[in-house]
C-alpha cells in the first residue's frame, strides 16, 4: 500500500513537471506556480493531513529515491525535440551541487561564503583551460577543476579561520571581488571574452557532443549531459547525505552552534572548518567542471558577486543545513527563473522582495532541516515537546 | 498567530504574482494578413538589466523591420518577431540561442548585442544550422575567429572602427592621444586595435588607463594623463561610463578634446551632459549617417510614428537592417534554414541598406562597412562632415 | 611635486565620500551589532531623492541647494528608519547571515527600483552642481571651490557626528545602549528610540554622501550604491568597525590607497580594487580590531 503511494504519487509528480516545463503559455506557468504554493499552504496549515502522503516516503525511502533517479533518468525521452529544457536542467543540476556545497559550508558549519562564485569560477577555468590547452580528457579534467577549487579554497581558508561573523563575510565577498576583476584582467586565461571552445566530457571513446538513437528517440548532446549532471547531481547529494548522517556531520553542526564548547571538547574545530570547507568547495568545483564541459565556454562574467548571492539564497530559501530544501530550492529557482523570463524587467525585483519576506516570515526556509533521528526512540518523545 | 503568519507568506506570494502577471507586457503580434503562411525570426538581445537600453532599442528596430514586412503586399509570408533576452550573461545567451535555434519553426535569427555572448553561443548556431545576423556585438573573432556559414555580421568589426577613427585622428591633427578604456571586453578590444592603428600612422599613446566599468572616481587617472598634456583623450567604453569621464573632465577644468567610440554616440551622453557639456565631443560609429542615405530618413520617421517608448540607439539601424535581409532572404528561397543560409553566403553583393551597401565575406562579415565620424552639435550628435566644426564655423574645443 | 599634491587632493576628495558611508556602518555596528548592506544605496537613493529638488534650486540657488540637502536628508531618515523596522529589527535574534542577506537583497530591491520606476532610472543622470564652480592655484596645485566647499561639509559633519554621538543625552543613551543593551534599558534608555535615531543618523549621513558624490562628479547612477557600500564597509573595516574616527580614518586610507596604486604604479588603474581589498583583508588577518577599533576578546 505504502509502496503504491510512493510510486503513485510520484508518477504524479512527473507528469505535472513536464507539463509544466512542456507549456509555453504564461498563465499556465503562473496558474501551477500559484497551486504549488496553495499546496505548500496547506502543508503547512493541515500538517497532520500531509503527514499521511509523506509518512509512506519514509517508510519506503529505498523505492521513493530508486523510482525517482528512474523517472529523473527516462526524462530525455520527453525532450527530444526541446533540447532547451535539457540544458535547463542540467544547469540546475549543477546549482544543485553548487548550492549542496555551500551549504556544507554555511548552513552545516557556518562558514558564510560569500564566494561560491569564485571556486564556481575556479572549477570551470581549470577544466577549460586544461582541456583546451593540453587536450586532457574530461576524466583527468573534472578531478582537476574540483582540486583547483579545493586548493584555491585552501588558500583562501587561513583568512576564513581567523576572522567570524561579519568579518569573514566581508573577507569572502571581498575575495569573490578580486577574483572577478583577475579573471577580467588577466589576458592568459582570456581576459574578458574567456575560454571558448572547450571539449564535450567524453569517455572510453564515446563523445558526448555526439548524437545517438534508440529507436525513434534521437538524442542530442544535450540528453547526453543531462545523464552526465544527474549521475554527478546523484553522486553529489549521496556524498552530502553520507556526510551529514555520519558523525562528521554532528561534528559540524556542533562546531557552528557552539565553537567555545566544542572546543572543550576536544574538537578541532580548525580541522573540522577545513574538512568543510573543502568538501564543500570540492562539490562547488566539479559543478563548475561540468559547466565548463557542456556550455563550451566558459567567461568570467558568470563568476560575479550576483551567482555568489544567489547560490547563498538557494541555501538559505532551502532551509540552512537542509539537503532536500536546498536541492529543492536550487531546482525551482533555475527552472522559475526560465519560465518567468515573461516578467523580465521586474525579476529581480520580485525576486529580492520574495527573499527578504522568506527571511523575515520563514526563517527555516522551504524544507527546514530536522532533528537528527540518532535514536528513533526517542525522536517521538522530542516531536511531543 | 503563528497560523496568520503561516498563511500571510502564500498569500502575499500569490499578490506578488497577480500583480507581475499582470505586468507581462503584451508581445508583438500584428495579425494582419492572416492568410499568408506565417515565419518567425527571433531576436536576441539584452532586453533587462543594465545594457536594456540598446537591446530594447534594436528589439524595436527589429520589430519595425518585421512591421514593414507585413505591410508589404508583395511579400509571400507573414512574419512573426519571437524576443529572447539575453541578459547579456553567457549563461542566458547559451540558453535563449539554444531555445530559439532549437524550434524548427523560427527560421533566423537577429542575435546579440554583448560580444562575449555572442562568442560564447556562435557554436550553438552553427550547430542546430542556424542562420544568425549579430546586430550589435563587434568583436572581429565572432565571425573572423571562425568558418561557420551560418554566422553573418552587417556592421564592422573593432578592427575596421578603430582604423577609420585612428585615420580620423591624424587627419584633425591630434598626435598625442591620453586613452582610458573600461576592463571589459569592449573596451579592451577597441583599444587593442585603436593602438594599432595608430601608432602605425605616427600617432602617440601617452597614458592608457584601464578602470573597471563600475569605478566612480576617475580623478587620479585623469590628473595623470592629463599630467602627459596629451591632445586628444579617448575613451572605449559605454555611454554611462563616458559620461562619468567628460563630467570629471569639465570638473577638472581639461579643455582637451574628448573622443569616444561607437558605444558613446546615445541620447543618454547628451542629455546627461547637457549641450553645453557634450558640446564638442567626437566619436565614430558604424554606418553611413542615416540621414544621409535613402533609408535612413524614412527610418527615423518610421521609428518615431511607431512610438516606440525607447530610442533606437547606436545599433538600432544594424538590427533593421539585418532583419530586413533576413527577410529578403526568406522572401527570395522560402522558409528553409539551409536555403536561407546559402543565400545570405552568396547572394549578399552590394545590397543597398540604410547604413550603405552590404556585402559578405566568406567569413559573413560585411566587407564593406562604412563609418562616420560624429560630433556633438547643440546637444545632438551630427556626422562631423555635415556639421559647423568641418566648415570652420565654430571649432573643437580642445584644436590650436 | 605638483602630481602627488593633485593626486593627495584627489584622495582626500574621494576620502571624504567613503568615509560618509564608512561612519554609517561603523554607528550600525557599533549599536545593534549588524552590518547594514543597503546602506550604499541609501545612499544613491538619497542623491536621486535630491534630483526631486532640482526645480527649487533653478528658481532660488542658494536657498534652494539648503532646502535640497535638508530635504533629502530628512526623507532619506525617515526611509532609514522604515528599512530597519521592515528588515534589521524582526532579525535582531538571529543569526547574522540572515541579517547581512536580508539587507543585501534590500538594497538589490532599491536599486531595481530606481532602475524601473524613476523616470529614465536605467541612465545616468545629470546633477545639480551646487557649489559654485572656477577654482585658483597654488604653485601648481590647482584646488577647486566645490572641493573645497565638499570638505568643508565633510569635516562639519565628522565633527557635528562626533558631538551628537559624544555630548548629547541622546548620543549618551546610543553608547549606553552599545555597551550593555539590558543595563541601559534599565537605566530608562528607550530602546526603540535609539534605534530610530541611530538609523536616522546614519542615513542621514548617507544621504549627504550621495548629495556630495553626485554635485562632485555632476552625475548620478542608479549602480553607484554597490561599490561605495562595499567600499564603505571595507573602510569601516579597516578602522575599526564600531568606532567613528576609525571609520573616518578607514575611508581615507581607503582613498589614498586606491588612489596611489592609480597614480603611481604603471597599469595599475585597473588593480586599484584588487589591491585595496587585499590590503582590506590582510588588516583583518593581523589586527582583526582594525586601526582604532578597540581591542575586545570574542564575545560568548
Amino acid at each position: 500500500m505504502n509502496k503504491l503511494i510512493v510510486l503513485l504519487s510520484e508518477t504524479v509528480l512527473f507528469a505535472l513537471l513536464i507539463l509544466f516545463l512542456i507549456a509555453e503559455s504564461v498563465s499556465i506557468t503562473i496558474l501551477f506556480i500559484v497551486a504549488g504554493f496553495l499546496c505548500a499552504a496547506a502543508v503547512l496549515i493541515f500538517p497532520k493531513k500531509a503527514e499521511r502522503i509523506i509518512k509512506p516516503f519514509a517508510k519506503e525511502r529505498r523505492t521513493a529515491i530508486i523510482f525517482s533517479m528512474i523517472l529523473m533518468a527516462i526524462l530525455p525521452f520527453f525532450f527530444t525535440t526541446q533540447p532547451y529544457w535539457l540544458l535547463t536542467l542540467s544547469l540546475a543540476g549543477i546549482y544543485i551541487m553548487l548550492a549542496n556545497g555551500l551549504n556544507m559550508q554555511t548552513g552545516t558549519t557556518g562558514l558564510t561564503n560569500f564566494s561560491g562564485a569564485a571556486f564556481f569560477g575556479t572549477g570551470a577555468y581549470t577544466t577549460g583551460l586544461l582541456s583546451v590547452h593540453l587536450g586532457l580528457p574530461g576524466w583527468l579534467t573534472i578531478p582537476a577543476g574540483m582540486f583547483a577549487s579545493v586548493l584555491i579554497g585552501a588558500i583562501l581558508f587561513f583568512p576564513v579561520l581567523k576572522v567570524k561573523g561579519h568579518y569573514l563575510a566581508l573577507v569572502t565577498i571581498a575575495f569573490g571581488l578580486m577574483f572577478n576583476i583577475m579573471l577580467n584582467n588577466t589576458d592568459a586565461i582570456g581576459g574578458p571574452q574567456g575560454i571558448s571552445g572547450v571539449k564535450a566530457f567524453a569517455i572510453g571513446g564515446f563523445d558526448f557532443s555526439g548524437m545517438w538513437a534508440i529507436g525513434p528517440f534521437i538524442f542530442s548532446s544535450y540528453a547526453n549531459n543531462y545523464w552526465l549532471t544527474l549521475l554527478a547531481a546523484i553522486l553529489a547529494l549521496a556524498f552530502t547525505r553520507y556526510i551529514y548522517n555520519s558523525p562528521v556531520g554532528l561534528i559540524l553542526n556542533y562546531v557552528r552552534d557552539d565553537e567555545w564548547s566544542s572546543k572543550s571538547q576536544g574538537l578541532n574545530i580548525s580541522y573540522w572548518k577545513l574538512i568543510a570547507f573543502c568538501c564543500g568547495n570540492a562539490l562547488i568545483g566539479l559543478g563548475g567542471a561540468l559547466y565548463a564541459h557542456m556550455i563550451g565556454y566558459v567567461a568570467p562574467d558568470l563568476f560575479s558577486f550576483q551567482t555568489s548571492l544567489l547560490l547563498l539564497s538557494m541555501v538559505l530559501l532551502g532551509g540552512m543545513d537542509s539537503i532536500p530544501g536546498v536541492t529543492v530550492a536550487a531546482f525551482v529557482m533555475i527552472v522559475l527563473t526560465e519560465k518567468l523570463r515573461v516578467i523580465q524587467d521586474y525579476r529581480f525585483l520580485i525576486f529580492g522582495l520574495l527573499v527578504i519576506i522568506m527571511i523575515i516570515f520563514r526563517k527555516e526556509g522551504l524544507i527546514p532541516s530536522r532533528v537528527r533521528p540518532y535514536f528513533p526512540k526517542l525522536k517521538s518523545v522530542l516531536m511531543k515537546r | 498567530m503563528k497560523k496568520m503568519r503561516t498563511l500571510f507568506l502564500p498569500i502575499l506570494v500569490i499578490l506578488a504574482l497577480v500583480i507581475s502577471g499582470c505586468a507581462v507586457s503584451p508581445g508583438s503580434g500584428s495579425g494582419n494578413g492572416s492568410k499568408k503562411q506565417t515565419v518567425k525570426i527571433a531576436f536576441i538581445g539584452p532586453l533587462t538589466g543594465g545594457n536594456s537600453r540598446i537591446g530594447l532599442g534594436g528589439r524595436n528596430s527589429a520589430r519595425l523591420a518585421v512591421y514593414d514586412a507585413n505591410h508589404n503586399k508583395n511579400n509571400k509570408y507573414h512574419y512573426e518577431l519571437v524576443e529572447y533576452d539575453d541578459e547579456n550573461t553567457t549563461q542566458a545567451g547559451n540558453q535563449v540561442a539554444l531555445k530559439a535555434s532549437s524550434d524548427p519553426s523560427v527560421i533566423g535569427g537577429i542575435a546579440h548585442y554583448g560580444s562575449v555572448v555572442a562568442l560564447a553561443t556562435v557554436d550553438t548556431y552553427h550547430k542546430a544550422g542556424f542562420p544568425t545576423m549579430i546586430w550589435g556585438a563587434v568583436h572581429p573573432d565572432i565571425t573572423l575567429g571562425n568558418d561557420y556559414k551560418e554566422i553573418f555580421r552587417v556592421p564592422g568589426t573593432q578592427i575596421d572602427q578603430n582604423k577609420q577613427a585612428a585615420e580620423f585622428v591624424t587627419k584633425l591633427g591630434f598626435k598625442k592621444v591620453g586613452v582610458l578604456y573600461d576592463t571589459t571586453d569592449y573596451g579592451r578590444g577597441h583599444f587593442k586595435y585603436f593602438k594599432e592603428n595608430l601608432q602605425k600612422l605616427g600617432g602617440q599613446i601617452v597614458a592608457e588607463m584601464p578602470v573597471q566599468p563600475d569605478q566612480q572616481d576617475l580623478n587620479a587617472e585623469l590628473t595623470k594623463i592629463q599630467a602627459k598634456k596629451p591632445d586628444l583623450i579617448w575613451f572605449a567604453g559605454l555611454a554611462p561610463e563616458g559620461v562619468r569621464v567628460k563630467k570629471q573632465m569639465d570638473a577638472m577644468n581639461i579643455k582637451t578634446q574628448f573622443m569616444g567610440v561607437s558605444g558613446l554616440v546615445n541620447e543618454e551622453y547628451n542629455s546627461a551632459l547637457g549641450a553645453e557639456g557634450s558640446e564638442g565631443s567626437l566619436a565614430i560609429i558604424d554606418g553611413a549617417p542615416t540621414s544621409s542615405l535613402p533609408g535612413g530618413e524614412k527610418f527615423m520617421k518610421d521609428y518615431k510614428a511607431r512610438k516606440y517608448s525607447e530610442a533606437p540607439e547606436a545599433y538600432g539601424p544594424f538590427a533593421y537592417v539585418s532583419t530586413d535581409l533576413m527577410i529578403q532572404a526568406i522572401e527570395k528561397v522560402g522558409p528553409d534554414r539551409k536555403k536561407v543560409t546559402n543565400w545570405l553566403d552568396t547572394k549578399v553583393k552590394n545590397i543597398d541598406s540604410m547604413i550603405g551597401k552590404v556585402t559578405f565575406n566568406e567569413h559573413g562579415q560585411n566587407d564593406m562597412p562604412l563609418f562616420t565620424p560624429m560630433v556633438s552639435q547643440d546637444g545632438k550628435w551630427v556626422p562631423y562632415a555635415e556639421s559647423e566644426y568641418q566648415t570652420g564655423k565654430r571649432k573643437l574645443p580642445g584644436k590650436k | 611635486m605638483d602630481m602627488i599634491g593633485q593626486q593627495l587632493m584627489n584622495a582626500v576628495m574621494l576620502g571624504t565620500m567613503y568615509s560618509l558611508v564608512a561612519i554609517g556602518f561603523s554607528l550600525f555596528f557599533g549599536t545593534m551589532n549588524v552590518i547594514h548592506f543597503s546602506h550604499g544605496d541609501i545612499s544613491m537613493l538619497g542623491a536621486f531623492i535630491a534630483l526631486f529638488f532640482v526645480p527649487i534650486i533653478t528658481q532660488y540657488s542658494v536657498l534652494g541647494s539648503v532646502i535640497m540637502f535638508i530635504g533629502a536628508i530628512v526623507i532619506v531618515a525617515v526611509l532609514g528608519i522604515f528599512l530597519s523596522g521592515l528588515v534589521i529589527q524582526p532579525l535582531q535574534s538571529s543569526p547574522q547571515l540572515y541579517t547581512l542577506l536580508a539587507t543585501l537583497e534590500a538594497g538589490l530591491v532599491i536599486r531595481e527600483a530606481i532602475r524601473l520606476f524613476y523616470p529614465g532610472g536605467k541612465m545616468s543622470q545629470k546633477f545639480p552642481i551646487i557649489f559654485p564652480s572656477g577654482g585658483f592655484s597654488i604653485g601648481g596645485l590647482t584646488i577647486r571651490f566645490d572641493q573645497l566647499f565638499i570638505l568643508a561639509i565633510g569635516v562639519a559633519v565628522f565633527v557635528a557626528t562626533v558631538l551628537i554621538v559624544n555630548k548629547t543625552s541622546l548620543g549618551m543613551a546610543i553608547r549606553a545602549y552599545s555597551q550593555d543593551k539590558e543595563a541601559s534599558m534599565m537605566m530608562g534608555v528607550s530602546e526603540s528610540k535609539v534605534i530610530a535615531v541611530t538609523f536616522a543618523l546614519g542615513s542621514a549621513l548617507a544621504a549627504i554622501a550621495g548629495i556630495l558624490h553626485g554635485t562632485y562628479y555632476r552625475e548620478v547612477i542608479y549602480t553607484m550604491g554597490l561599490t561605495s557600500g562595499i567600499i564603505g564597509f571595507s573602510a569601516a573595516t579597516i578602522g575599526g568597525l564600531g568606532s567613528i574616527w576609525g571609520a573616518i580614518v578607514g575611508g581615507y586610507l581607503f582613498a589614498f590607497i586606491q588612489t596611489s596604486v592609480s597614480a603611481f604604479v604603471p597599469g595599475g588603474s585597473e588593480y586599484r580594487d584588487v589591491i585595496a581589498f587585499g590590503v582590506m583583508i590582510l588588516f583583518l588577518l593581523f589586527r582583526p580590531t582594525g586601526i582604532l577599533g578597540e581591542r575586545q576578546s570574542e564575545r560568548v
